[in-house]
């Protein structure tokens, strides 16, 4: 269930961030369906400078509108071409309209309008804004009208067109994607190779076989190389073609009109070739990218799928950003408190201020975002569906200007979805177990208080009757006596009985154990002596090795097994068994109490630890906590303890204290 | 206040819950004790100055005064011996009543048994202490101190023991019966400034039963008060 909704979910997220190159609609969001009626609108944003107009106009519009609103840049194959100074300013654009209150988005397509189109619906848009085109006239007719198709395919979407009245034209910047002079050297000689060639065949095949080889060179050249290598091919092909090998020979004058066709086209051919082979080129090089970034965010969804700490997740989300965005990053969470603090080491130095406005706003702040631009790391929230912000990723990008593209910021903000997805995951497995604890303490509370009511009960019933047999006067001395005992002995069970529930639950809300350097044998002595009166008719053995260390204990609560332990033997053997306690020291010093009773049942060696379970339900006795006191008791020390079935016959209880370095003795002399 | 002293020792029960006084009324005569009762500190103080008991029974928890602080006070201006009774979860005030004081103490619940000990103990360690008893042989079962010689006995044989055995063997005879804290054996033996050296004192304690004891693990006589102290056992 979980797997299946997060592969939905990282879907829609990747569409989201990069758009969807093949103009697949999106899905519309969930939370788009609870604003039916409201209005919509989307403003196309260029690396024009005229966009910023655009952009505060739709502003006002979806103000005046109580309008949701986004900016969105379509990546044609031409962007990459932009020059250093337009993709900044596209930059500036998009933050713009960030800071104004809207989405934005970039998708990268070939065919923008349609693009446009596709992501409005799939939006519901009601209204579309685009720029009035300042290009001549002329170029629509060679290439289309973003506008025209835009109107044209827009159905029920309204399209309004704001000319930029007042500001400076966009002047495209130079070619960015300069094809270095090895090009067009190389094309130059592919083109003098197809002229030897072309020498070569000259007897024997007429001009329009020739051109044919040109043509090849023609083509080459323009798969092969940038546009400018390519019409260089093409230009030298023609002249060269016309000038040696279309009559009159020797001259660039071209008598025979077929041939002046053949020239054209071979330009033409040559063009058409170079473009399409530049957008495959595009489109591979868009690919490679996507599937670099996808690759990266699925590697670091896998392995935090596969964590729940989220100090885990924190380093490998820290680890996988830093290695993409070349970056120092800092996963900040709240702790117990609620205050932020890094989850992870290192980290880069942090500025607590801002990163505790972005925990309280839920906004990006920092570098190249609309809040605290003075800061040095570009801050995100980690933003769960439901709006609650659970964290702050703080990034320091060795490029100071990385996250100026908003390109890599939608990507970082992806990343930080994914990581929000986890910690969430992590919070509600957390939380999921603290609820299965508590369903258990309930259950546990429930058992607790039917064992009370019967076990406590017992005592205080044969407590009552003999009382009350002893205030009638007709009592010979003997039954006197025996009714006295009955009262004093079941009032001891009472006291043990209430002692191990208070012991229960002191232990459970959390032991502070008072540990200090104690011989074995003293609590083993203390516990004898508090024992004595129930063990009266028992033979108990101590042997304790000669080599004991002193072990480090809280002896209250060592002692407290201890007395746990030989009241169970006492309690479960046959009276007048022996019973015996040893103990000796290996890597850890061991003890053990050991009876020759009828033994445990099989497969209770484990459950007898558990809270309120009992060997013999019927046995007097106390309420099946005793054991679960010397569980929790042992484990606090860092030692085990175990049952099993002596192979002699009989129980024995084992437990262990791990051995620890004991202090230096100042031996006094004698 | 009495017009004849009365034949049998008089005790102070400061408790606060009328049941226990109720049974200590019951009990106590029949063992030979007179009582007196205060159910505040402040009615203990003041039945303390009226009536000079020879034995004081004090509750740790009581309404108005800590039993602790009381403790402190009395001991301002009288060594009336103080058995202090608590419940389980009083260790810590136990033992500091104890180190501000306080004879012996009880844990609820106790039987009457366990209470007409303390009370003979306690009794016997003030009649010593006015009569500056020094008896120079002091003898446990088969074991014999002469405190003149330095000598100790178990049975015919002579055992030697090092100075601070010694020393500490001597403090809990001259405290017989009686628990002597952890605090009070490490600054008697070692000095003021070993008083948390737990660890020093368990060893030698460990030593002196290996050589008095027939069986160290269950010490018939050197016995620890788990958390307390130790006591050296006379009955």
């Amino acid at each position: 269930m979980m797997g299946i909704l997060q592969g939905e979910r990282l879907k829609t997220l990747l569409e989201r961030a990069w758009g969807s190159s093949s103009g697949a609609p999106l899905p519309p969001r969930e939370d788009d369906a609870a604003w039916p009626g409201r209005e919509r609108l989307l403003v196309a944003v260029s690396a024009s400078p005229l966009s910023a107009r655009l952009i505060r106009a739709a502003q006002r519009m979806a103000e005046g509108l109580n309008a949701e609103w986004m900016a969105v840049c379509v990546e044609t194959p031409q962007y990459a071409r932009l020059s250093e100074s337009a993709r900044a300013r596209l930059t500036q654009n998009l933050n713009l309209a960030e800071q104004l209150g809207g989405k934005t988005v970039i998708l990268s397509a070939a065919n923008a309008s349609g693009e446009i189109l596709a992501y409005a619906r799939a939006q519901q848009v009601s209204k579309i804004i685009v720029g009035k085109p300042i290009h001549p006239r002329w170029r629509d007719l060679f290439f289309g009208s973003f506008v025209d198709e835009l109107v044209r395919h827009s159905g029920d979407i309204d399209i309004y067109i704001i000319h930029g009245e007042g500001e400076t034209s966009f002047v495209p910047a130079a070619r960015a994607l300069q094809s270095p002079w090895q090009d067009y050297a190389l094309a130059a000689a592919l083109i003098g190779l197809c002229t030897l060639l072309a020498a070569l065949m000259h007897t024997r095949f007429l001009p329009g076989s020739i051109s044919m080889v040109y043509l090849l060179g023609i083509v080459l050249a323009a798969a092969l190389y940038g546009r400018g290598p390519a019409l260089l091919a093409a230009l030298l092909a023609v002249a060269l073609f016309d000038y040696f090998f279309v009559p009159p020979y020797r001259s660039f004058n071209v008598t025979n009109s077929e041939y002046a066709l053949t020239s054209l086209v071979m330009v033409i051919v040559g063009w058409t070739v170079n473009t399409l082979a530049r957008r495959i080129r595009y489109q591979v090089e868009a690919a490679r990218q996507r599937e670099r970034r996808t690759a990266a965010l699925y590697d670091m969804t896998r392995e935090l799928a596969a964590t729940q700490s989220s100090a885990t997740l924190a380093r490998i989300a820290a680890r996988h950003i830093g290695a993409l965005f070349e970056a120092q990053v800092a996963l900040l969470l709240p702790d117990d408190n609620g205050s932020l603090c890094a989850a992870h080491q290192p980290v880069p130095p942090i500025e607590n201020d801002v990163a505790a406005y972005v925990y309280a706003q839920g906004r990006p702040a920092g570098q190249h975002t609309a809040a605290r631009q003075a800061a040095r790391l570009t801050y995100l929230p980690l933003r769960t569906a439901a709006g609650a912000t659970v964290g702050v990723l703080g990034v320091l990008p060795a490029q100071p200007q990385r996250f100026a593209s908003p390109e890599q910021m939608h990507l970082l903000e992806t990343f930080t979805a994914q990581i929000t997805l986890a910690l969430e995951r992590a919070h509600l497995a957390a939380e999921a177990e603290s609820t299965r604890v508590q369903i258990e303490s309930e259950r546990l509370r429930s058992t607790l208080l039917s064992s009370i009511s019967h076990d406590l009960r017992t005592p205080l019933a044969s407590m009552t009757g003999a009382a009350s047999t002893l205030l009638q006067e007709q009592i010979d001395a003997a039954a006197r006596r025996e009714l006295a005992t009955i009262v004093y002995e079941e009032a001891n069970r009472l006291n043990r009985l209430v002692a191990n529930l208070l012991d229960m639950t002191r232990l459970e809300s959390g032991v502070r154990l008072h540990k200090e350097w104690y011989p074995l044998e003293e609590i083993v002595g203390a516990t004898i002596n508090r024992l004595e009166p129930q063990l009266q008719n028992r033979p108990l053995t101590t042997a304790l090795a000669d080599d004991l260390p002193p072990v480090r204990v809280d002896s209250l609560l060592i002692e407290q097994v201890l007395v746990n332990l030989l009241e169970n033997a006492a309690k479960y053997t046959p009276a007048g068994t022996p019973i015996r306690l040893s103990a000796w020291a290996a890597e850890e010093v061991t003890v053990e109490v050991a009876d020759q009773g009828p033994g445990l049942p099989p497969g209770t060696e484990e459950k007898i630890f558990d809270k309120f379970f009992r060997a013999l339900p019927t046995a007097a006795g106390g309420i099946g906590l005793g054991l679960t006191i010397c569980r929790a008791i042992i484990e606090a020390h860092g030692g085990r303890i175990w049952a099993l079935n002596r192979a002699e016959g009989g129980a024995a209880f084992r437990f262990t204290l791990p051995y620890e370095p004991p202090p230096e003795i100042q031996v006094e002399d004698v | 206040m009495s017009e004849s002293a009365p034949p049998g020792p008089l005790v102070l029960v400061i408790e606060d819950d009328p049941q226990i006084r109720r049974f200590l009324r019951t009990s106590l005569p029949a063992n030979g004790y007179h009582i007196i009762e205060a159910a505040t500190a402040f009615d203990g103080l003041r039945l303390m100055g009226l009536q000079h008991p020879d034995l004081v029974i004090l509750d740790l928890g009581l309404p108005d005064i800590d039993g602790l602080e009381l403790t402190r006070q009395l001991r301002a201006w009288t060594t009336t011996p103080i058995i202090v009774l608590s419940a389980r979860d009083q260790e810590r005030d136990k033992i500091a009543a104890l180190d501000a004081g306080a004879d012996d103490y009880l844990t609820k619940p106790f039987g009457i048994g366990e209470l007409l000990a303390r009370l003979r103990v306690a009794q016997r360690h003030a009649l010593r202490a006015a009569q500056g008893s020094n008896d120079p042989l002091f003898t446990l079962g088969n074991i014999r101190v002469d405190l003149v010689r330095r000598q100790v006995f178990v049975g015919e044989d002579e055992v030697h023991l090092t100075p601070i055995e010694y020393k500490l063997l001597t403090l809990l005879a001259k405290n017989a019966g009686r628990v002597v804290t952890q605090r009070q054996l490490l600054q008697e033996v070692w000095g003021p400034n070993y008083t948390s050296e737990n660890h020093y004192l368990r060893i030698y304690m460990s030593q002196l039963r290996h050589k008095l004891e027939a069986d160290p693990a269950r010490p018939r006589y050197l016995i620890t008060e788990p958390g307390v102290g130790y006591r050296l056992k006379t009955e």
